[in-house]
């Protein structure tokens, strides 16, 4: 029985191994060319790294000329601006924010910033001031004040439209002028925004000198934000200026001072700026126009349909009792509290004198 | 079309495009050292030995061909009957047919004669060419082993120094060596070139290559000015070119500019309209005295020079 | 159909600026104005090349994209073109060309740019063909003419090619096949590489 019980586990053990061979036959010898394949490629490897060892003279120039390593600047007997860059890469960083960003996106900013305008004032309405006319006028700004706002005002447009023919013209006007006939509107809106543009500098430093006083933040101003400055109704207590108009008078600061440095350096292709410094500028210079066209729509509304009486600080320089209670009450205390001022106004109503100028115009102010 | 290019037209010889190329045929372009002085001087074979061109039926040097070379070697009937009468008396450059030449090439010979490659020139005060330290240099420790000629009194009638030159140093003060060359966007003295505004446009400023070492030294960046002064004391005003194609230690100039002399700008001196586009210091005024030993043409490669910021 | 292009070789280049006379010489471009330059990298160090550049005549011509005035056109050839009637010199194509090939006359009133001028591909205007206008505004129209641009032409290493993309992308491909491991490897000839070509 045991030596049976031997054989027939000794057989069975044959079977097992048999079985295990052959499984392991099928299994391997596909392998084969694999592995013949995998040797192959390690003598190949060998031999390409013996190949790359005898390194190219000019391995890095692609890198260099695609400025991969850095700005790599060459030699070249062509003098002229970045004349030794062979690509330059800003190039297709200002195309693409040109074409795709600043096109698109203004427009939707502009647009949407001036519809919005038009639905509020559609629903709202000319904001009346509170009881009326009371025909007590307040000095608010100076001659000189007014002069400088209109002039700033008035480069500030002129320099608008003539870039935005610029930026928008090939989209909007080539279709209604034609080709011929937009080249020479865009020429003459080139030449003009590159005349009348330094004048804009002027504007800016005008408006700081004259403007600074009373457009410092202070605490109060947060209040006035919180309570959307009174958009949505409520009473909101604001000084000479309230905090819409300095931030108003900071962005023209701000992105006005950005307009003007940019547009120095665009404007005198002479300096010869390089295409980074360039491009860059013109970035700047695109981002700031739109965001203050966009910001101005809503000055411009506020200032004359939206609030009724708030012209008349611009133009004749003074304004109605009534106007300067309801939204510049602080102001309007101060005013009263300095009697000559109010003195002043009031012999000037009485005499039937409206103009700002010749009231004290810079008491209380 | 490459030189030479032998025979007539009907030959349609493919040219010579590497000289001496003895590893081809002389119909496919290979060629040989043309026997110009002779076949011997002074008893020594001028002609090549055991040097021939591929092809070649005389395995060996041989002079020039002629009417008479061609009758001894037996090749004479190889020319026609109008060949014959041209080539009477002739050799390969005066026989106007070309048959001299054609049988020549047909035997893979060289028309020009078979010679050593060799340079004896007995009328020339170094018969071979030797090396002799420049008038001005920086390796004094060379002066000794290769000194230059002796000063001579009359040369072309004219008292000429050498040695006296060379024997004072002047390393000290002008370390770096000075040497000229030309641009390839203009040519000789550049008047011309200069006055040629597509020409002129390419380079606009005379200028001088410093290795970015002495630039370093000298205080200068690439564009600034500096003067040059020459190891006789002219000095010269131009721009800087800061690049390692020259060495340390080494100062190249074009020599392609006239128009300014030590700084001054002369271009009111030219007659009107005749003075060219673009105007810069001469990089002679800055070289040095020296005449070559055989032509008196002035040494223009090889001097010393201090450079400073201007 | 055809799409013209500029290959300039670095390995044959040997910044000779021949192509950038040539241009001058055969358009007449005014001192200042280089349609062509020839740029070193790494003058005068161990791998130092030459290019050759001018307007590449983009597919799409980033120059073309930010026009105000639309002014560029593509001829059938796939060569870029502009019309300085419509051009107003703003500067915008040469911001956005990564060649550096439009140019601009430094003539104009208050230092402001004039009309840009670049590589024609030696193919004129849109003026009439041949007319002495065209050849004013724009220089020769030598594709009219069935010849290739002059600064190709002229190159005496055959560094710098023009014509159509797909005959050059065959010389260049043969080029490189036939240089292998040649030029990786200084001094060893063509012929002493395995490759006689």
């Amino acid at each position: 029985m045991a030596t049976e019980n031997r054989n027939k586990s000794g057989r069975i053990r044959k079977i097992v191994l048999f079985c295990v061979f052959s499984l392991l036959f099928v299994v391997t010898v596909p392998l084969i060319p694999y592995a013949i394949d995998a040797y192959a490629v390690a003598g190949n490897k060998a031999s390409v790294e013996k190949v790359a060892a005898l390194e190219h003279p000019a391995i890095n120039l692609w890198n260099d000329v695609r400025q991969r390593n850095g700005r790599t600047q060459g030699l070249t007997q062509v003098q002229g601006v970045d004349s030794g860059v062979l690509i330059n890469k800003a190039g297709e960083d200002w195309r693409r924010f040109r074409i795709e960003q600043l096109v698109p996106y203004g427009a939707w900013f502009m647009g949407g910033i001036f519809g919005a305008i038009v639905v509020y004032y559609l629903l709202k309405g000319t904001q009346m001031m509170p009881g009326g006319s009371t025909g007590v006028r307040i000095p608010r700004t100076s001659l000189n004040q007014r002069t400088a706002h209109w002039f700033t005002a008035g480069v500030f447009w002129l320099l608008a439209v003539t870039g935005l023919i610029l930026l928008y013209g090939r989209f909007v006007l080539i279709p209604i002028l034609g080709p011929e006939g937009f080249a020479a509107t865009a020429s003459a809106c080139k030449e003009m925004h590159n005349l009348f543009g330094p004048l804009f500098v002027l504007a800016v430093v005008a408006m700081f000198v004259l403007f600074i006083k009373g457009n410092m933040f202070n605490f109060g101003d947060l209040k006035w934000f919180a309570k959307g400055g009174g958009m949505f109704g409520g009473h909101v207590s604001a000084g000479k200026f309230n905090a819409g108009e300095k931030t108003w008078f900071w962005l023209v600061m701000i992105f006005g001072t950005a307009l003007c440095v940019s547009g120095l350096i665009l404007v005198v292709a002479a300096l010869g700026f390089g295409r980074e410094t360039l491009s860059l500028s013109h970035m700047v210079h695109g981002i700031s126009a739109v965001l203050l066209i966009a910001v101005s729509f809503g000055h411009i509304y506020l200032g004359t349909i939206g609030v009724e009486g708030t012209l008349d600080s611009m133009t004749t320089g003074s304004v109605d009792a009534a106007w300067a209670k309801a939204h510049h009450d602080q102001w309007y205390a101060e005013m009263t509290n300095d009697s000559d001022a109010v003195e002043a106004a009031d012999q000037e109503q009485d005499s039937g004198l409206v103009e700002g100028g010749v009231a004290k115009p810079e008491a209380g102010t | 079309m490459p030189w030479p290019c032998w025979g007539n037209p009907e030959m349609n010889h493919p040219g010579t495009p590497n000289l001496y190329d003895t590893s081809k045929k002389v119909a496919d372009g290979g060629l040989t050292f043309r026997a110009r002085f002779g076949v011997e001087r002074n008893g020594v074979n001028l002609l090549a030995e055991n040097s021939y061109s591929r092809g070649s039926e005389i395995k060996d040097g041989y002079p020039e061909f002629s009417d008479k070379v061609l009758k001894k070697l037996g090749w004479w009937d190889d020319l026609t009957a109008e060949e014959k009468q041209a080539a009477e008396g002739k050799n390969w450059k005066t026989d106007l047919s070309g048959g001299i030449q054609r049988v020549a090439i047909k035997h893979g010979c060289a028309p020009f004669g078979n010679a050593k490659a060799r340079a004896v020139v007995w009328t020339f005060p170094d018969p071979v060419p030797i090396h002799r330290e420049p008038l001005y240099t920086s390796r004094r420790d060379l002066v000794e082993k290769y000194p230059t000629y002796e000063d001579r009194k009359s040369f072309w009638r004219l008292p000429t120094r050498y040695g006296s030159i060379q024997a004072k140093d002047y390393s000290q003060d002008y370390p770096i060596i000075l040497t000229s060359g030309r641009l390839v966007e203009y040519e000789g003295g550049g008047d011309e070139s200069r006055s040629n505004p597509w020409l002129a446009e390419l380079q606009q400023h005379m200028f001088v290559e410093m290795n970015p070492r002495d630039a370093n030294n000298t205080g200068v960046r690439d564009g600034d000015d500096v003067w040059v002064e020459g190891a006789e004391g002219a000095r010269v005003k131009v721009r800087v070119l800061v690049t390692r194609r020259v060495d340390p230690g080494v100062a190249f100039m074009p020599f392609h500019f006239g128009g300014h002399l030590e700084g001054k700008d002369l271009r009111h001196k030219y007659p009107e309209g005749a003075d060219p586009y673009v105007l810069g210091e001469a990089a002679n005024t800055a070289m040095s005295y020296g005449y070559d030993s055989v032509t008196q043409m002035q040494e223009s490669k090889c001097s010393l020079c201090r450079i400073t910021k201007a | 159909m055809a799409r013209m292009k500029f290959y300039c070789d670095a390995e044959r280049c040997i910044e000779c600026n021949g192509c950038v006379t040539a241009c001058k010489n055969e358009n007449e471009v005014p001192w200042g104005v280089n349609r062509r330059r020839v740029v070193t990298i790494k003058d005068g160090e161990p791998g130092e090349r030459s290019l050759s550049v001018a307007c590449m005549h983009c597919s799409d011509a980033p120059c073309a994209a930010v026009c105000p005035v639309d002014c560029f056109y593509t001829t059938n050839d796939g060569i870029v073109l502009h019309d300085k009637d419509i051009c107003i010199g703003c500067g915008y194509c040469f911001y956005a060309c990564p060649f550096g090939a439009p140019q601009f006359p430094s003539d104009a009133a208050f230092a402001s740019r004039g009309k840009m001028d670049k590589c024609t591909f030696c193919a004129g205007g849109p003026q009439v063909t041949h007319s002495s206008e065209e050849y004013t505004k724009y220089g020769a129209n030598r594709v009219a003419e069935g010849k290739l641009p002059l600064c190709a032409e002229m190159c005496a290493t055959k560094a710098l090619l023009a014509g159509d993309a797909d005959v050059l992308a065959d010389i260049y491909r043969k080029r490189v096949v036939n240089r292998g491991a040649s030029v990786m490897n200084w001094g060893v000839q063509y012929k002493k590489a395995g490759i006689d070509g």
